[in-house]
């Protein structure tokens, strides 16, 4: 009896909080302006979706990419479409970082009625959500998904960074020709397709130079990586090479710490991350990343960008409670120019008229040049830039750039 | 050698780490037959609460209020997601379990945002002893050493004490014991305040070693020492 | 009640069913196709993904609720049928690319393009194979899974209870450590995704622009896991689910009845991993490609969650708690990511209100329960107000504010409000929403409590007294 009670008041409850979350729905589409929490320059509103993992294994760098972009919103909250002015608003779904999860928080996006989707962190959650766009015929721009298989076969994925395999070589190609390496140890998760590609074009391109590698996995969830530094040390690798996420190489660089170890770690760009530096504070450690940006290139931004972060603390806690820039929080604000650029090329906010317009989008970003090649909409780029960690002084200090011939 | 010496190192100490954890989720499994799976999440939650209070206060204090934040927690858990259960099929208290944990891994994704948390260096603890070659923590050393003392005071409580005696009557028989005019409830609190004091305690050695803190950092540790209980139970 | 009037009853019933079932059906096309797609796509995209965890869901209800074998390898079980149905069907000419790290594939064949061939390349016999191929690519996937669940089986089936739980969780991580390993890449592509088979979408009706005519994946979903449902049902009713009942409420007396208890419990564990392997391909349709870091012991979790929500022991709670569960998680509880999701008036008073009325439940909930528990002075109880004054004082001090941000609502709050729901259904529902009861009779139940309600009066009380006595002694 009191059960039923209990399970109509339960049923209740549900139904209200359905209604709160549908009930804007056609509000918004009736009367668009009433919404956003900007002041009213336009009553045009046209919607940006960032479908970044906000919670999960890669939350932490889906937050710093939604960063660059909410920064790029903040500068430039509006934008002139056909000759006409359109609040610019970014609509958040977070994909969790799983590939179950992608399709619903993409349909959840498309439901919304996005122009442009920007994202994701991480590939297999974009390779999970690409159909959906693709049905939808809504565009998408990569900001940091280094997978061949995000935008293959796929007229609606586009991005903006380099690939695995050119990052794989990129790396390869600086142990050998700026570290002397010989003999390289590569470290990586068991059943991570990015750790493992890396390591797959790293091992390619560093044998055909004439070294050799150790390659080796640790399990999910694993915390001491001790004795596989000990092994590389025994070994003899002159290099080690680990394409990990922030998580574990954050384990990997302090344990390294704490055993003294003076081999340099070579790590790809989810290495480029404030946490990972503090690890290495005050160490012998000699940490060396890729990334797709070059520390201190443009000083105007770096200075605008931590003024914008310490200004609001919501902010520091998403970026780890500091202001250091990571190099996806760039990419996230280039991408968001990329996509005004496309809107206005577009000249309309009709998903189907920006997808045909990305492919001649060209910008001159904070990491370059940006323009697509018209095979599969990725991003033509041919260099990398290696960051050095200055443990002394807590900062990454610029390790020269890295060209491979294509 | 060297590669030996450090491998043996650190399987001493890992072992150490995992056993006290271990020992938090036998003796719940022992006197209510319920894989706690929220223990694991205890012990992360234990390396957080250091994270954030040593940022405002010195160690000394942050690590013996820290263990008394747990210990509370540990209680409230019980009292709050297990106790109205107490009747309940097992698998809902099962069930309970794995929502608490779902619970406590989601808030600490919401509070520190997901990125790793680096714990601090303790004194002593943290610094660099090279034995055979091999460079390890301190920590490493005094693992196993504090293990053995907690489990020679642990198995002193379960044998020698009253509480001892009413731990093992419940774990032998829930119904009888209760009979007995046992305090049932209150054996099971205290069961819970031990198993939670020993992770805490467990997650200061741990967290000195890894020192990167993620919200799952509690789940992998939970998993293995349940599977091992298993085995070895 | 003799016999036969309880058999024309269950005909009724059955019939009825069968009625609804095709209605829902009917819906799904009818609605797919009548309402703006793109509009609307995060309802079918919830819908589709409900309607799988439906079909797993009740094939673990299948092994832990009704043959009371508690086993936490569905995961693994789901891998098993996705990778199948994947490397079954992915276009040959597409392998090339999908297993770009491996430089090709071992396997070289795709069943759906095999038989679509056979029945004459496109046009309505390509559809035919088409559909064909999906469906004996998915009988494979189960096959696979059915094959390894015997296997496993043969040691682990002799543990019992959290023996077997860690066992199956045991080989549920294994399974997914040799999918991930490189030496096998040239079948599981190792650690990378298996992408480009045939997907929900795929059941959409185009003609020949590539515009879509029918749009038929929502129902494409439906009607498989509507289908293995509906045998596991029958199987329920046959004299084997009679068998598993038995075993669950008592292995030897069961043994003593003439049960095998060994040839029983295998076919329980073989027949749930083989829809758990079914569940598994058609997982892998809804997600557009595979890949093993997807299938974690977490997601046994969840589906474990969904069963015991659902009640053990009930197939239509199962069915129900999975689309509770996956609206809930994906979609109607999204808005609470966004810190300024209650600027509109209409979210504004919704949000006020929800919040009011939350307070004032979980108070009764909880003072009831107390009650129950023993306690008669209000001192005794105030810890029951507790929750209810936090949630009101809050409520309170947000309404005199004024400003209509919610400072704590950011990303991962959804999560965080998603479990302390979990936990609040499972603190006041131990037995989950239906028990093991089935949804015609809580629906009955539900009529009879309005009947009362209405009739009003001292009636009322006695007939909940009376209600209430008859509801302790079932259970």
């Amino acid at each position: 009896m009191k059960k039923i009670l209990a399970l109509l008041l339960a049923l209740v409850m549900v139904f209200a909080l359905a209604a709160c979350g549908e009930e804007p729905a056609p509000a918004e589409s009736a009367d668009p302006g009433a919404e956003s929490a900007a002041p009213a320059d336009g009553d045009k509103v046209v919607k940006i979706g960032v479908f970044e993992p906000l919670t999960g294994d890669s939350g932490a760098g889906g937050k710093q990419e939604m960063l660059g972009m909410q920064y790029a919103n903040y500068l430039t909250p509006t934008v002139e479409i056909g000759g006409e002015e359109y609040t610019v608003e970014l609509v958040p779904a977070d994909n969790a970082s799983s590939a179950d999860r992608a399709p619903t928080a993409a349909a959840q996006l498309v439901s919304e009625g996005v122009s442009i989707v920007l994202g994701t962190y991480g590939s297999s959650a974009a390779i999970a959500a690409g159909p959906t766009f693709e049905q939808a015929q809504i565009p998408a721009i990569g900001v940091t998904c280094t997978n061949p298989q995000v935008t293959e076969g796929n007229e609606y994925y586009f991005r903006i960074c380099f690939l695995d395999p050119f990052q794989g070589t990129v790396l390869a190609t600086y142990s050998i020709e700026q570290l002397g390496a010989q003999k390289a140890y590569l470290l990586g998760e068991l059943g991570n397709e990015y750790d493992n590609g890396l390591m797959n074009y790293f091992e390619e391109a560093f044998t055909e130079l004439g070294g050799t590698v150790v390659k080796d996995n640790f399990p999910t969830n694993n915390s001491d990586f001790t004795s596989y530094l000990n092994k590389a040390v025994s070994e003899g690798a002159d290099v080690i090479f680990c394409p990990v996420s922030i998580a574990y190489s954050t384990q990997i660089v302090a344990q390294a710490k704490s055993m003294g170890l003076g081999t340099p770690i070579l790590g790809s760009d989810t290495l480029d991350n404030n946490t990972v530096l503090e690890a290495a504070q005050d160490s012998s450690v000699d940490l060396r990343v890729s990334t797709f940006y070059a520390d201190g290139a443009n000083p105007e931004f770096d200075a605008g960008f931590k003024e914008w972060i310490n200004s609001d603390p919501e902010n520091l806690t998403n970026n780890g409670g500091n202001d250091t820039i990571a190099a996806v929080s760039v990419m996230g604000y280039d991408a968001y120019y990329v996509a005004l650029e496309a809107l206005k090329a577009a000249g309309t906010t009709d998903s189907v008229a920006v997808q045909q317009a990305l492919w001649d989008v060209e910008y001159d970003g904070i990491t370059g040049h940006i323009a697509f090649d018209d095979v599969n909409g990725d991003a033509v780029r041919d260099t990398a830039f290696i960051k050095i960690a200055d443990t002394e002084n807590n900062v990454w200090t610029s390790g020269g750039s890295q060209q491979v011939a294509s | 050698m060297q590669f030996a010496v450090s491998i043996l190192l650190s399987g001493i100490s890992v072992g150490g780490q995992y056993a006290l954890i271990a020992i938090g989720y036998t003796m719940v499994y022992g006197i209510l037959r319920l894989i706690n799976f929220a223990h694991g999440d205890v012990f992360m939650v234990a390396g957080l609460l250091v994270v954030y209070m040593s940022a405002s206060m010195p160690l000394y204090i942050s690590i013996p209020l820290m263990i008394v934040f747990v210990v509370a927690l540990g209680f409230c858990i019980e009292r709050v997601a297990y106790k109205p259960l107490r009747s309940a099929p097992r698998m809902s208290v099962m069930i309970s379990a794995i929502g608490v944990s779902f619970l406590i891994q989601n808030f600490a994704t919401y509070y520190t945002g997901g990125l790793p948390q680096m714990y601090p260096v303790i004194p002593f603890l943290s610094d660099t002893v090279t034995i055979y070659g091999t460079s390890t923590k301190w920590v490493t050393i005094i693992t196993p050493f504090l293990v053995v003392l907690l489990v020679i005071a642990l198995t002193l409580l379960i044998n020698k004490t009253k509480i001892g005696l009413a731990m093992r009557a419940a774990a032998k028989d829930f119904e009888t014991c209760q009979l007995m005019g046992i305090k049932i409830n209150s054996v099971i609190s205290f069961t819970f305040i031990i198993g939670s004091a020993l992770a805490a305690i467990g997650s200061v050695l741990y967290f000195t070693n890894y020192q990167s803190i993620v919200p799952l950092s509690g789940a992998m540790p939970g998993l293995r020492p349940s599977s091992r209980r298993s085995s070895a139970a | 009640m003799s016999a036969v009037t309880l058999e024309k009853k269950n005909k009724k019933g059955s019939f009825l069913a069968l009625i609804g079932v095709l209605v829902v059906l009917a819906l799904t096309i009818v609605l797919e196709n009548v309402l703006d797609p793109n509009a609307n796509i995060i309802v079918f995209t919830a819908l589709k993904k409900g309607a799988v965890y439906a079909l797993v869901a009740v094939s673990m209800n299948l092994l832990n609720g009704f043959t009371g074998l508690f086993s936490l390898g569905q995961a693994g079980f789901m891998l098993l049928g996705g990778y199948t149905f994947a490397i079954l069907t992915i276009p040959v000419e597409a392998r090339e690319s999908v297993y770009y790290i491996f430089d090709g594939a071992a396997i070289n064949f795709s069943l759906t393009e095999s038989l679509q061939n056979l029945f004459g390349g496109s046009g309505v016999g390509g559809a035919v194979g088409f559909v064909l191929g999906i469906l004996v690519a998915l009988v494979c996937a189960g096959l696979v899974a059915a094959f390894f669940a015997w296997l496993i089986g043969l040691p682990v089936l002799k543990l019992k209870s959290d023996y077997l739980a860690i066992a199956t969780l045991g080989f549920a991580e294994i399974i997914r450590a040799i999918f991930q390993w490189e030496p096998l890449g040239k079948i599981t592509n190792g650690a990378n995704a298996l992408k480009s088979f045939p997907t929900l979408n795929n059941f959409n009706i185009v003609n020949a622009d590539g515009q879509i005519v029918l749009r038929l994946s929502t129902f494409a979903a439906f009607a498989i896991a509507g289908l293995c449902i509906w045998l596991v049902v029958l199987l329920i009713n046959s004299s084997y689910g009679r068998a598993f009942k038995a075993i669950r409420e008592d292995e030897i007396a069961a043994e003593a009845m003439g049960i095998n208890l060994a040839k029983h419990k295998r076919m329980s564990f073989m027949i749930s991993s083989f829809f758990a392997g079914v569940g598994g391909a058609l997982l892998a349709m809804f997600m557009n490609q595979v890949q093993a870091k997807t299938f974690t012991s977490t997601m046994t979790y969840e589906i474990l969650l969904i069963v015991v929500l659902g009640g053990i022991g009930s197939v239509s709670g199962s069915v129900i708690a999975a689309f509770l569960y996956m609206a809930c998680s994906e979609w109607w509880l999204r808005f609470l990511d966004v810190p300024t999701a209650f600027q509109s008036e209409g979210r504004y008073w919704t949000f006020i209100a929800v919040l009011a009325v939350a307070a004032v439940l979980i108070t009764l909930l909880l003072l009831w329960r107390r009650k129950k528990g023993g306690a008669k002075k209000l001192g005794e109880m105030w810890s029951a107000f507790l929750p209810g004054v936090v949630i009101l004082g809050y409520d309170i001090y947000y309404l005199t504010t004024g400003s209509r941000d919610v400072p704590f609502l950011n990303s991962g709050f959804r999560m965080v409000v998603f479990s302390v729901i979990i936990m609040v259904v499972v603190l006041f529902f131990r037995r989950g929403l239906f028990g093991d009861k089935e949804l015609p009779y809580v629906l009955r139940q539900i009529g009879a409590f309005f009947k009362r309600l209405f009739s009003g009066g001292k009636k009322t009380v006695a007939a909940n007294a009376n209600n209430e006595k008859e509801g302790g002694a079932n259970e």
